[in-house]
Formats: structure tokens, C-alpha cells, sequence
């Protein structure tokens, strides 16, 4: 019999046999704890995962009251008493198979096995350490709340349900990984959801077969078109608050179990440019603050890549005094200034990957002392001239505006040197063709990344170019539905 | 099928427009702008039968494979001819490596080429949608040429004789509509009512090419005796700042336009080639962007007449319906018959 048969092999009724066949699966594993126990005058034995229960709730909750039992005719009576007369905890599923009752066992849930059974009770008494609800590390608001999702599934499903309190917000968990087994929470409003965009998500997520699910990466592959697209048409957020508003448009939400992200379907394009403080301000300064991410991005982007074609290939662009400026800043730098820039680049991009790798207190540090001592060194030494390095650390600047894109801005920025020190301000126009194309070319489940501008709705600028006072905002009744465009 | 918008098919059709008129060539006046907005209003008369056509529920599949064909040939050339234009046009701005021979004309058209094939061949969506913004970039571009040029201009340019007549200039606003072939393969993809379509469609063609050509002869009235290409000079001249020069900036949207123009013959040629030669089956893109490429760089030497391209647009937009009448005919004398 293979590990897998014996998994789904269903659960024997003798008590001997049914511990031997869960040691032999867990292959002894020593956090499986078999606690062998006779009450009511039928061998019991009570098994759980330590480290993923809580000990003295199980003791109060379940040893003290099931060891009190009177005597019982058979081990069904036992099972029944204790179903009907005993609430020993909130979440009592029944396993049938020993592939549930691992499932349970590692999900924290105390298990129950008897004499005669051929089935076992579970109590859920989860008490594994997990982190508390702390504030978003990437995702900072002034006005909005300071709660962010955490690595527990059912306390995110909390964070949720506290902020919806509507029937119609449903909250369906599944399992996910034939090794990890994760649960995979989907939620949605029942009312606002396009039932095209659920029905196509559950077949999407039918079709995942993988051994883990350890970070929204697993499962964001899955969501999306198998097609290369620079930016991704799944959203994350750590926010609930934010998940919020995208539920109550009529978007899907993923939770697992174990990441503190939670995955939005679908996510558009100008998404990324939207943060909840803009909903707490007027509308003239979200706007204004809407606006300067739209800046800041195609600065993040395009500065370098004009710079080095306008000093390289375009200087006539430039006023005199300017022309002079750079000119003399550039003259003694011993590099073309195509390789110049990429050099700049790509040390920062090291010093910011040392930045995160390393533990945290040193990482600010390293940051810090190596952007200063090398920026200035490299200034000093001639290696770099002072312009680039300005243009450089302003479109890293714009590039932290928008942080949901910094991996699409740290890439295009490179591409797009490249492509304007080669061929100038040509080069970029045709990289900027192609990245237009696919932009626009993104599109799943008949939601196109780039509505509402293209295709233009006109139901959705009231929150893209301007936003809109709440008023008018919650008049228009907006839900996700007016972006889809299949079958139009 | 693949469903596009009014607005998307005005923006894709627009955008040719706009990058012909960039490429137009030898002297222009305020007759020239009247005449290629009066050849519009006439194109939009002769488009009204093929709209019509659509609207009855019938599509392109419906013509016959000649028709097809032919349409498929006109749709090729139309799209060398825009490579030949644009190393013509190319001579007056600076594209870099541009002007080293035969080898450099090559590379630019390579390139453009190359993002032409990624582009075409994301698909008709994906293009209509970055259409519309790169139009919205368009239409910026020239509101600000047109408000630049107000400071350059010289009205009196309006009335400076130049002896060129309405029907001669009407013709040559035909010879610059070779955009009209994509125009009937793209029109049969729009969801919405198709004579309303088109007659926005030549409506803004008509706004356009009037604005466009007006403010070129206000600019460069003055010099367009000297002047090879009198749009693309006027929006070189229409500087915003007075101390520096921005018409390397112009370089952007001469790009922009050429990739998109092209673009849209490339994707009307391979839905007609799939249609009518069956056994090209894939790389259809590349294989009719490898004509355009060859068309274009014959047509650069050799060139040819105003009037040939003229004749050839205004046969191409009768084809379709005139074809439908023959049918009709021809069933009508069979009933007859029997």
C-alpha cells in the first residue's frame, strides 16, 4: 500500500490498529501526540499536533469533560453523547478517512478516536503561536486603519467580516497543495460579484495541482493568461480595508493560509495609482496626489533612458545654459555615459536588494552608509557625473511612489536605457510602442487591464483621472461588471 | 470574433491619417487643406454603400475570394508604400544610425518592422486599445503644435498664390488615403451601427486633415518653396519655447504614428490572408510584414504617380458594394432565366 492509498484508506474501527496505521503514516513523527484514555468504559485514545493546539485549552475543554462520562453501552453511544450532549467546541468536523483526520490533525484541531469507531470526532482548539495583527509594511495610509492581514487565514477572514458585516459577503475555504494541504479562502459579495468572473475563477483554481502554496505566487500564475505580460492582472494587498472596497466593486479576493497578502481579481492597470488615503482627503488633493504617482511613475520609468539620449543623441533639446552645464559634468567622466548609467543603476538596485536581505537593523544602515559613501565617492572620483546621478536617484524616487510596480519599474527602466542610449529618442518611442501593446494586449477573464481608458467607460474616470467627491462617487453605483467587455 | 469599438476603429484609422499627412510631400496651400478635406466628405459618400453593406448583417467573409485578393494586394502595397514614406520622411528628422546608406534605412525599417510584427500580432484588441491612447497622445501633440504655431504663423501665407487647384489637391488627398484598404477590413469588426461609424470616422478625418494642413501652411507658408516635407517642418517649427529646440520631441510621436500605421495594415493583411491563402498558416505577420518591408524599399527608388494611388483608393472603396450589386444582378438574371 502506497503513502497516498493509505491516506484515503478509510478509518479502521479497532482502536490498536487505527493507532498503528497513524504512527506508520506520520512515520513516528514526534509532534503527533496518541494520548490513550478509557472512559465510559471504551478505549479512547485523543491525538493532536503539538505546537498546533492549544494544550490547556484541549485539557479544559476536552480531557476534562469527556473523561467525565458515565458509562456508555457501546462506543457509538460514547460518539453520540458526546455530539449531542457535550459542546466541546465551536468547529466539530468528523473524519471518515485518514486523509481528513491528518488534515485536522495538522490544522490544530484535537482528534478523537475509539474502540469500535470507524470514524473519529475532531475539536478545533487551534492555538499555534502566529503573529499579531500589526500595521502594513508596504502599504502605508495617514488616515486609513492601521490593521494589516496576517499569516492566519481565519483571523484575515476576521479582519474581513468586521469591516463587512453583510450576509453577502461569502467566505468559502478550500484546500490547496497535495503536500502542504493550505487552506485557500475565496470571498466575494454575493450581490455585486459578476457570476461569469466566480464561476471562471473556481474552474482556474480547479485546475491548480501543486505540491505547496507558500506565497501568492503559487497561485497567481494560475489566475492569469499563460501569455507574457509585464504587469500582472491579479492585485495583492495587505490591507483589509482596501480588500474591502474591492469586494464591495464586485471583485474576487484569495486568502491563504499563511501569507499576509490577500490576491484581488481582477486588478487594473491604474489600481496601483490608488491608495485609500485618496479617499480620506478632498477630492481636489487626491487628485493632485493621484496625478503626482502618474508623474512619478513615468519618471521612474523614462528619466534615466531621455536623459542618456538627449545628452547622447539629442542635445539640441537642451537651452544653452543646460547644454554647457552637463557638458562640463560630463566631460571628465570616463565612461560613455550609456555605461554610466547602468553602472548607477544596477548599484543601486544592489544596494537596495542588500537593504531587504539583510536582517533589518543592519539593512537601513547598509542602505544608507553605501548610497552615501559610494554615491559621494563615485562623484568625487569623476566616475560618475553629478547630473546622472540626480536623474537617477529622482526616478528611483518616483519609483517608490507606486510600490505595487517597482519590479515592472525597476525592468523598464533598464530596457528603456538601453533601448534610448542606442537608438535615442526613436529607440524609446518603439520599446514604449511595444510595452503600450502589451498593456493593453493584458486582459483576463474578459476584464482588459487598461479600462477604463482604454476601452474608454465613462462610469469609471470618476475615480481614475479625478476623483470624485463620495457623494457622486457612491451615486454611480459603480461595480466591476461595467469593465468587462466580452461578448460586447 | 474579435469586437472593436467606434472609438477604437477612429483612433487606428486616424492615426494612419495623421502619419500620412506627416509624410506628405512637395508644396502645400490653403487649397490643399480644402481639397483634402473635400476628398473626405467624398470618401465618406463612397464608404457609405460599404457600411450599408455591413450593416445588412453581411461581412467581408461574404465578398468573393478575387475581391479578397485583390483588397489583400492593396492592403500590402499600401503598407510599402508607408515604409517607403517614412525613409523619405526620415531624412528631415534624426533617427540615429539613419543616414548610413542603404544598411541604415534597413535597420530603421527593421525595427519598426519588428515592433510592428509584436504589435500585430497581440492581436486586433490589444492594438485597437493602445490605438486610442496613443491617438489621445496624437491629439495632444498637435494641440499643442497648433497653439505653438499661432506664435510662428503668418496669416497672411493663407493668400499666397501658389496655383494649385481643388480637383488636383482632391486627387492628392485620395493618393493619401491609402488607409482606406485597412478602413474596410476594420469596419466589418465594429460593434456599433457602421454608417454612423463611418461618417464619424471621415467626419474627424475631415477636422483633421483641415487643422493639420492649415496650421502647416500658416507655419511654413512662407518657405514652401524649399520645403520636401511641409507638415513635418511646420511641427519641427511650432516650437513652444523660444530658447531651445524640441523637434527631437516631434521624433516620438513620427515614431509612435509610423509603428501603429503600419501595425494596422500589417493586422488587416493577415486577417485577409487568412481568409483568402489558407495554407499560410503561421507567421502570417511577419511573412506580409516581409512584403511591406520589400514593397517599400522598391518604391523608394522607383516611386509612383499621384494619380495611380488616387485611382486605386477610390476603386477599393467601391469594390465591396459594387461586387454585392453584381451578385445581386447576376442572381436576379438566373431567377430570370429559370
Amino acid at each position: 500500500m502506497t503513502c497516498n492509498e493509505s491516506e484515503t484508506f478509510p478509518i479502521l474501527s479497532g482502536l490498536e490498529e487505527n493507532i498503528k496505521r497513524i504512527k506508520e503514516i506520520s512515520g513516528g513523527s514526534s509532534d503527533v501526540l496518541i494520548n490513550e484514555f478509557t472512559t465510559g468504559g471504551i478505549s479512547c485514545a485523543l491525538i493532536c499536533c503539538e505546537g498546533m493546539m492549544s494544550s490547556q485549552t484541549a485539557a479544559e475543554m476536552i480531557l476534562g469533560p469527556v473523561t467525565g462520562i458515565g458509562r456508555q453501552g457501546s462506543a457509538k453511544e460514547l460518539f453520540d453523547h458526546i455530539q449531542t450532549n457535550l459542546l466541546l467546541s465551536t468547529d466539530r468536523p468528523m473524519a471518515h478517512d485518514y486523509d481528513t483526520l491528518f488534515r485536522l490533525l495538522n490544522s490544530g484541531f484535537a482528534v478523537l478516536i475509539a474502540e469500535g469507531m470507524g470514524y473519529a470526532l475532531a475539536f478545533g482548539v487551534q492555538g499555534y503561536a502566529s503573529r499579531g495583527i500589526q500595521e502594513p509594511s508596504g502599504e502605508g495610509n495617514i488616515m486609513g486603519s492601521h490593521e494589516g492581514f496576517t499569516e492566519t487565514v481565519r483571523t484575515n477572514m476576521s479582519l474581513l467580516r468586521r469591516r463587512i458585516k453583510s450576509p453577502e459577503l461569502v467566505m468559502e475555504l478550500m484546500v490547496k497543495g497535495e503536500q502542504s494541504h493550505t487552506d485557500i479562502c475565496l470571498c466575494y459579495m454575493r450581490d455585486r460579484v459578476p457570476k461569469r468572473l466566480l464561476d471562471r475563477i473556481r474552474r482556474s483554481l480547479d485546475d491548480i495541482e501543486m505540491e505547496s502554496v507558500l506565497s501568492t505566487g503559487y497561485i497567481r500564475p494560475f489566475l492569469e493568461k499563460r501569455c507574457f505580460e509585464i504587469f500582472s492582472s491579479t492585485g495583492v494587498t495587505e490591507r483589509p480595508d482596501v480588500l474591502c472596497s474591492k469586494l464591495i466593486e464586485g471583485r474576487v479576493a484569495l486568502l491563504i493560509d499563511g501569507v499576509p497578502y490577500a490576491i484581488t481579481v481582477p486588478r487594473l492597470f491604474w489600481e496601483s495609482f490608488h491608495t485609500l488615503d485618496d479617499y480620506a482627503y478632498k477630492p481636489y488633493y487626491a487628485t493632485f496626489g493621484r496625478w503626482l504617482r502618474y508623474g512619478a511613475f513615468i519618471i521612474a520609468v523614462l528619466l534615466p533612458a531621455i536623459y542618456t539620449a538627449i545628452v547622447m543623441h539629442h542635445p539640441e533639446l537642451l537651452n544653452s545654459t543646460l547644454l554647457m552645464l552637463l557638458a562640463d559634468a560630463e566631460k571628465n567622466a570616463p565612461l560613455p555615459i550609456l555605461a554610466e548609467s547602468l553602472i548607477v543603476l544596477l548599484m543601486y538596485e544592489m544596494i537596495r536588494e542588500a537593504g531587504i536581505r539583510l536582517p533589518k537593523p543592519v539593512g537601513g544602515a547598509v542602505g544608507i552608509i553605501s548610497g552615501l559613501i559610494i554615491g559621494d565617492a563615485a562623484v568625487k572620483s569623476g566616475l560618475v557625473s553629478t547630473p546622472l546621478l540626480t536623474m537617477t536617484a529622482l526616478a528611483v524616487l518616483g519609483g517608490l511612489v507606486v510600490p505595487d510596480l517597482a519590479p515592472q519599474v525597476t525592468v523598464l527602466r533598464l530596457a528603456f536605457l538601453l533601448a534610448g542610449g542606442l537608438m535615442g529618442v526613436f529607440g524609446i518611442s518603439l520599446l514604449a510602442c511595444a510595452v503600450l501593446t502589451n498593456v493593453c494586449a493584458t486582459e483576463d477573464y474578459g476584464f482588459p487591464f487598461t479600462a477604463p481608458v482604454s476601452p474608454f467607460v465613462s462610469s469609471g474616470t470618476g475615480d481614475t483621472a479625478v476623483r470624485l467627491g463620495m457623494r457622486k462617487m457612491l451615486r454611480r453605483g459603480f461595480t466591476v461588471e461595467a469593465y468587462h467587455e466580452q461578448d460586447k | 470574433m474579435n469586437r472593436i469599438s467606434k472609438l477604437q476603429l477612429i483612433s487606428l484609422m486616424l492615426i494612419g491619417d495623421a502619419f500620412a499627412l506627416f509624410c506628405l510631400r512637395g508644396g502645400i496651400c490653403i487649397m490643399t487643406a480644402i481639397g483634402f478635406a473635400s476628398g473626405s466628405i467624398i470618401q465618406l459618400f463612397l464608404a457609405l454603400p460599404l457600411a450599408r453593406y455591413y450593416d445588412s448583417g453581411k461581412n467581408l467573409a461574404d465578398t468573393g475570394k478575387a475581391v479578397r485578393i485583390l483588397l489583400l494586394g492593396y492592403v500590402i502595397l499600401y503598407g510599402g508604400t508607408l515604409f517607403s514614406a517614412l525613409w523619405h520622411t526620415s531624412s528631415v528628422i534624426y533617427i540615429p544610425y539613419e543616414n548610413s546608406g542603404m544598411y541604415g534605412r534597413l535597420m530603421t525599417g527593421g525595427l519598426i518592422a519588428l515592433v510592428c510584427v509584436y504589435v500585430s500580432s497581440s492581436g486586433i484588441k490589444a492594438l485597437a486599445r493602445s490605438a486610442v491612447i496613443a491617438m489621445g497622445l496624437g491629439v495632444l501633440c498637435v494641440a499643442m503644435v497648433t497653439v505653438s504655431a499661432v506664435i510662428q504663423s503668418d496669416i497672411s501665407n493663407i493668400f499666397r498664390p501658389d496655383g494649385r487647384s481643388l480637383p488636383s489637391e482632391v486627387i492628392r488627398g485620395f493618393a493619401a488615403s491609402g488607409g482606406l484598404g485597412s478602413f474596410i477590413v476594420l469596419l466589418s469588426f465594429t460593434a456599433e451601427d457602421k454608417t454612423d461609424t463611418a461618417s464619424m470616422y471621415f467626419t474627424c478625418k475631415v477636422i483633421l486633415s483641415f487643422i493639420m494642413l492649415f496650421t502647416s501652411v500658416i507655419v511654413t507658408g512662407g518657405i514652401m518653396d524649399v520645403l520636401d516635407f511641409p507638415v513635418t517642418t511646420a511641427a519641427q517649427l511650432s516650437q513652444p519655447f523660444p530658447v531651445q529646440r524640441t523637434d527631437s520631441l516631434f521624433l516620438i510621436v513620427f515614431s509612435v504614428l509610423a509603428v501603429f500605421s503600419i501595425a494596422v495594415q500589417a493586422s488587416a493583411a493577415e486577417y485577409l490572408a487568412a481568409g483568402t491563402i489558407p495554407r499560410l498558416k503561421r507567421f502570417r505577420c511577419t511573412e506580409v510584414l516581409f512584403m511591406m518591408v520589400a514593397i517599400g524599399t522598391v518604391l523608394y527608388d522607383i516611386g509612383t504617380g499621384i494619380i495611380s494611388y488616387a485611382l486605386s483608393s477610390f476603386i477599393i472603396m467601391m469594390i465591396v458594394p459594387l461586387e454585392s450589386l453584381l451578385k445581386k444582378g447576376g442572381g436576379e438574371m438566373k431567377r430570370e432565366k429559370a
